[in-house]
């Protein structure tokens, strides 16, 4: 049953990206290639018109992974909180990029939401290749007893930058 | 970021009658030469970081499949301007994006987690799954949830098919 579950979880995992990879494809290529007005248009069409239904994909991946794998989903939520967050509001700026440019005819007001649009989709491109070679590569574990995590702060928390990335800092490091 | 980025360009060529899209096989054609130099160079840098990383691959051969679709998806963006029809070069890209994630995942089987430290042991599907009644539950939803997904998606399709230039979209 945990195999099933796994290929099923798999298999939805990659037709979101397969779906909505596209959509964040269109973003990238929208912000280096679209110069006329009417590309810019017809790329935000061809990533606006679908985006939405894609990310259905996504939300039943998260949901199965609750379902089927629990302590995982839990594990991987909390140690990539930071970096999870931040895909979040990425997701938001673009969908919202694709819904605002076209409801004023103001050409700030158009680049504005391109250009949401565009970075958000870079960035989420690269924020999930990032997730992808963390999970390939594996993360620092911290224990659990009892099913009640132990603390240890140091463990498989990552921060994108903590006390000693401050500008006050006397060692700067990432 | 790159995969993406063709799978977008071939999109946006099926999608549009945008005026870039000649040029965007142009760009596809370069892109992939960059995915083909870093797919090498990821493989390497694998190799060095995880050295058990491709066990999976040796002691399971039928999942050879899954870095063969990805092989297949990379060498056929190679032929991009020869395609007659742009749906094939989308469904190469869709194979590239198929075959990188399900290889990642096989090759990782049955960890889903690795662990870097020799303290905790990796998360797999064992350690970390519900009961198995939790498992049979889940799969009365699934079940519900894939048909409402699929009804979503059919009708979408039908009212999003061919080209999207005249379609109204965001005013």
């Amino acid at each position: 049953m945990e195999t099933f579950w796994f290929i099923i979880i798999a298999i939805v995992l990659a037709v979101f990206f397969i779906l909505d990879g596209y959509d964040f494809g269109a973003g990238i290529i929208h912000l280096f290639l679209a110069k006329t007005e009417n590309d810019k248009e017809l790329i935000a069409k061809s990533a606006g018109l679908f985006w939405d239904s894609n990310e259905v994909w996504l939300v039943a991946a998260g949901g199965m992974l609750f379902m089927a794998f629990p302590t995982f989903y839990a594990s991987v939520f909390s140690g990539f909180y930071l970096p999870l967050i931040i895909v979040l509001w990425l997701i938001i700026f673009r969908a919202i990029g694709l819904e605002f440019r076209g409801q004023f005819h103001f050409q700030m007001w158009k680049d504005i939401w391109d250009k949401s649009f565009g970075v958000s989709s870079l960035l989420l491109a690269l924020f999930f290749g990032i997730a992808l070679g963390n999970i390939v590569r594996g993360v620092n574990l911290g224990g659990v007893e009892n099913g009640v995590s132990i603390y240890e702060g140091h463990y498989f928390f990552l921060p994108l930058w903590d006390s000693s990335f401050s500008p006050l800092s006397e060692t700067l490091e990432l | 970021m790159v995969t993406l980025a063709i799978h977008g360009a071939n999109w946006i060529i099926l999608k549009t009658n945008s005026s870039i899209n000649g040029n965007l096989k142009n760009v596809i054609f370069k892109l992939n030469i960059a995915l083909a130099a870093l797919t090498l160079f990821s493989l390497a840098v694998w190799k060095t970081v995880s050295p058990n990383s491709l066990d999976n691959f040796a002691h399971k051969p039928y999942l050879l499949i899954f870095p063969i679709i990805y092989l297949t998806g990379l060498v056929g963006l190679f032929f991009i301007k020869k395609l007659k029809k742009d749906i094939h070069s989308f469904v190469l890209s869709s194979l590239l994006i198929l075959g990188g994630i399900t290889s990642s995942l096989a090759s990782l089987f049955p960890v889903i987690l690795p662990s870097v430290n020799s303290i905790n042991g990796p998360l797999t599907i064992y350690n970390t799954a519900s009961s198995e009644y939790g498992l049979s539950v889940a799969l009365n939803w699934g079940i519900i949830g894939f048909i409402l997904l699929f009804v979503y998606m059919i009708i979408q399709k039908r009212l999003m098919d061919g080209k999207v230039d005249k379609m109204d979209y965001g005013h």
